[in-house]
């Protein structure tokens, strides 16, 4: 196993859930798509599909951001005479 | 397959966001009677609902279609016993807990509980007396991978245990090559001893035979012939007793 590669993703994880937990999802899509590039190189079929899956789900998480923004901005639309 | 998929939801959703700036405009600028933008807005809120209620069982099946949790569990316990000493509670692929050992110098051992049965929500982690008389804090304030455990995307254990480790040897500060003087490998062995003892009371045999292995390798550097076969008598007593448990 290589140390450097292992040391590196570790790092990459730890920084992108970080930034998930403060709602950062486009850095942290970033993050996890820098990982998702070294498992690639090393083949790691396992850790291509987990990481694949990560990167949706934060897709997912950002329009849900979206659509509640632009929920709250039709709501606040009110009739006036 | 997953870009394709975004794209299609992130298309809906601009369609949406459009005629919300549509009728926002239409608002203003008078165009439309009560009951129009009533039912229009009522209709947006409607497609926004359905867009995001997609999203979320899409969410969910994602998590459902992670790879199997159970199968990496066992992969992440095989990774943490190929990196240190472990002791699991039950087989392999029963494991709900683990006892994990660190030695940060050939004269500081310690012992750490790992209860994963939640997995893959954050594990437990557990410092031992002997532990927290050198960590300062809770385990989340050592391991940045406990304290960003997140259980869509867990952490590997064997991180956990080596942030854990590399603080250890960071406080114990003693270099494996450093010649130790006599007076600290005693105080080590005596350490051990006790532990040894206490572990036995609490009729924690395979704990206690751990320890007890410490001050007899401890015993072996110093050449004491006695008392290495005092230590390995009482191994073999408390072998014998787990045996007959």
């Amino acid at each position: 196993m290589d140390d450097t590669v292992d040391y590196e993703l570790r790092t990459l994880r730890i920084r992108a859930r970080r930034f998930i937990k403060d709602q950062q999802f486009h850095e942290a899509q970033e993050l996890y798509r820098n990982a998702l590039e070294i498992v690639k190189k090393r083949g790691d079929k396992r850790a291509i599909a987990s990481f694949e899956n990560i990167i949706f789900k934060i897709g997912l998480d950002k329009i849900l951001v979206k659509i509640d923004r632009l929920k709250k901005i039709l709501n606040d639309l009110t009739y006036n005479e | 397959m997953y870009d394709q998929k975004l794209k299609d939801l992130e298309e809906k959703y601009f369609e949406i966001e459009n005629k919300v700036f549509d009728l926002q405009n239409k608002l203003k600028n008078k165009e439309l009677t009560q009951p129009e933008f009533d039912t229009l807005k009522k209709n947006l809120n409607d497609e926004l609902t359905d867009l995001r209620n997609k999203i979320q069982t899409l969410k969910e099946k994602n998590i459902k279609d992670q790879p199997n949790f159970k199968e990496s569990l066992i992969e992440q316990l095989i990774e943490l016993r190929n990196n240190f000493q472990v002791d699991y509670n039950l087989e392999l692929k029963k494991a709900t807990k683990g006892v994990v050992y660190i030695s940060a110098s050939p004269y500081d051992h310690f012992r750490f509980l790992i209860d994963f049965h939640k997995f893959p929500k954050k594990p437990v982690v557990q410092f031992s007396s002997e532990a927290k008389g050198v960590l300062a804090g809770k385990p989340e304030d050592i391991s940045p991978t406990l304290k960003n455990w997140d259980k869509d995307s867990p952490g590997r254990f064997v991180d956990i245990f080596q942030e854990i480790e590399s603080t250890l040897i960071d406080k114990i500060g003693l270099k494996v090559d450093q010649e130790v003087p006599i007076s600290q490998k005693l105080a080590a062995r005596r350490k051990s001893i006790v532990l040894a003892k206490e572990l036995e009371e609490d009729g924690e045999l395979q704990d206690a035979i751990w320890a007890l292995e410490n001050a007899l390798k401890i015993s072996e550097e110093l050449k004491e012939s006695d008392k290495v076969e005092k230590f390995k008598q009482k191994i073999e007593e408390l072998k014998h007793k787990i045996n007959n448990n």
